[in-house]
């Protein structure tokens, strides 16, 4: 009983490696053909939120955060006071408003965001830009993340230093980083602080944490 | 006279009654007094309650069925339908629909942190006079009460503690008025581990409460039987995941300070679900 038994799995596994190996072939080709980025515009963003004190309160957050557009998947750091928004929907741009009015209407503050984004590079007498894929197309302009306070987070004031677009706001490792990878028209993702400008609400900065190539353009 | 003593006795009770369970719980709140927690905008919230009580002249018990909503972040409304599974008061028995009571509370002032909240809200509610005044013993005094008060809380991750404030005034639609209640309350509570989201939450609370009752008055005169001060101390426990609250608590009187010949009381005791949509 057994032995037919043996025999007859070590004939489905032969016919398994048959199968496996006529799957690898036909698969072989699609390997080799690049792959189009299938890229998250917004690929992970971090809000730090006051005033979570109890998981049962965190719930009214996940609530109305879910009813936004962009976001799709949450988790909550609820000892660090963090909202995680792990996945975003990529045809819908970013908005400041939508998320601190979820959070607001929780009962909770909203005290800045961070995220994790994916585009190329652009560059104006400004400064540097990171534009995202269409049909988003959102521009964050770019700054080193250089100040280490709460400040940082968002939003900034009217006139603060890093939405100037003055050469102090690269140092020169992170200018060079970024020129060459402009000349390149490389896919990157920046990590860091996401703020609003006050004055056009429209007009988002993000500073810089990390700085990372994605993919080189062909 | 007796009569009379029948009928204060049942207003007492009754008042009791809505004085015990003026308690729109959301959230981390004490489970016999009322927190300063609203829901969130939009948010509806539904409460079932079990609740029971013993004393020298009476025991009762009672279920609640509330549901909450969310009018904005600021303002929570609750509409409370009381069903008394059981009252019995010198050997008569009673049974049926208590008396509804829509609650409110509005956001005054609220202050987040890391893992903090501070806040300050005001409280109101009006009891309605569904509960059979007829009854033996009544399940309602007949009249509509109305209730304002103020509560204040810190909740952090691991300590809580809360205050509040509310005055009663109770009306009566037949000779007897009975007395105003004022009652006033603290809590402090302890999480011993601080849970992270979707992880089973515990909260113990030792929960204090004080109801000082004026004396029922018939033709402006005090009836000698009414009124007075009773202080409760008891344990209380919250226990939750994401949006399922269970809660409970058993308090004793510490203090009972009663008018003439009342009968005091011996222990009461909640249980409760809270589920938020």
């Amino acid at each position: 009983m057994i032995s037919v038994l043996s025999s007859r799995l070590n004939i489905t596994f032969e016919r398994c490696e048959l199968f496996r190996n006529k799957l690898i072939v036909l698969a072989l080709p699609l390997l080799l053909v690049p792959l189009s980025p299938v890229l998250a515009q917004v690929e992970e963003v971090v809000l730090r939120v006051d005033g979570l004190a109890c998981p049962f309160c965190a719930y009214g957050v996940e609530k109305k955060l879910d009813k936004l557009p962009g976001p799709e998947a949450f988790d909550f750091l609820i000892n660090e006071g963090k909202v995680m928004i792990l996945e975003w929907d990529p045809e819908v741009p970013l908005s400041f408003e939508q998320i601190d009015e979820a959070v607001d209407e929780a009962g909770f503050t909203l005290r800045g965001v961070k995220g994790s984004f994916i585009g190329t590079l652009d560059k104006d007498a400004k400064g540097f830009y990171l534009v995202m894929p269409a049909p988003s197309s959102q521009r964050f302009y770019l700054h080193d993340s250089i100040w280490d306070n709460e400040k940082l987070w968002w939003p900034l004031e009217p006139g603060d230093d890093a939405l100037e677009g003055t050469e102090d706001a690269y140092s020169e490792a992170t200018l060079a980083k970024l020129e060459d990878l402009l000349a390149g028209r490389n896919t990157v993702k920046v990590f860091g602080p996401v703020h609003a400008d006050q004055s056009t609400v429209r007009q988002f900065a993000l500073g810089i944490e990390k700085l990372e190539l994605v993919q080189t353009e062909p | 006279m007796r009569n009379q003593k029948l009928i204060v006795l049942g207003l007492v009770v009754a008042a009791g009654l809505v004085g015990a369970r003026v308690n729109p719980a959301q959230a981390h709140e004490p489970v016999f007094s009322v927190g300063p927690e609203t829901i969130y905008a939009d948010g509806v919230g539904i409460e079932s309650e079990f609740e029971f009580g013993r004393g020298q002249d009476e025991r009762f018990q009672a279920l609640h069925y509330e549901i909450i909503y969310g009018y904005s972040k600021d303002l929570s409304l609750t509409l409370s339908i009381p069903y008394i599974t059981g009252r019995r008061l010198e050997g008569n028995t009673s049974s049926g629909l208590g008396e509804i009571q829509f609650r409110g509370k509005y956001s005054l002032f609220k202050r987040d942190s890391l893992g903090a909240q501070d806040k300050v809200t005001a409280i109101f509610g009006l009891k309605l006079p569904t509960g059979r005044e007829t009854a033996q013993p009544p399940l309602g005094s007949g009249a509509v009460d109305t209730m304002l008060g103020i509560s204040a809380g810190h909740e952090s991750r691991k300590w809580y503690r809360f205050a509040s404030l509310r005055y009663l005034v109770r009306n009566s639609n037949n000779s007897i008025s009975p007395g105003d209640r004022f009652m006033y309350d603290a809590a402090f509570g302890l999480r011993p581990k601080q849970s992270e989201y979707l992880e089973a939450d515990f909260v113990a609370l030792l929960e204090l409460n004080g109801e000082f009752e004026f004396a029922a008055r018939s033709a402006g005169i005090k009836q000698a039987d009414s009124g007075g001060n009773t202080i409760w101390l008891g344990p209380t426990a919250l226990w939750s995941k994401r949006n399922v609250m269970l809660k409970g608590g058993l308090q004793f009187p510490l203090v009972q300070n009663l008018r003439g010949n009342q009968g005091g009381d011996d222990f009461r005791a909640v249980i409760a679900v809270e589920y938020h949509f």
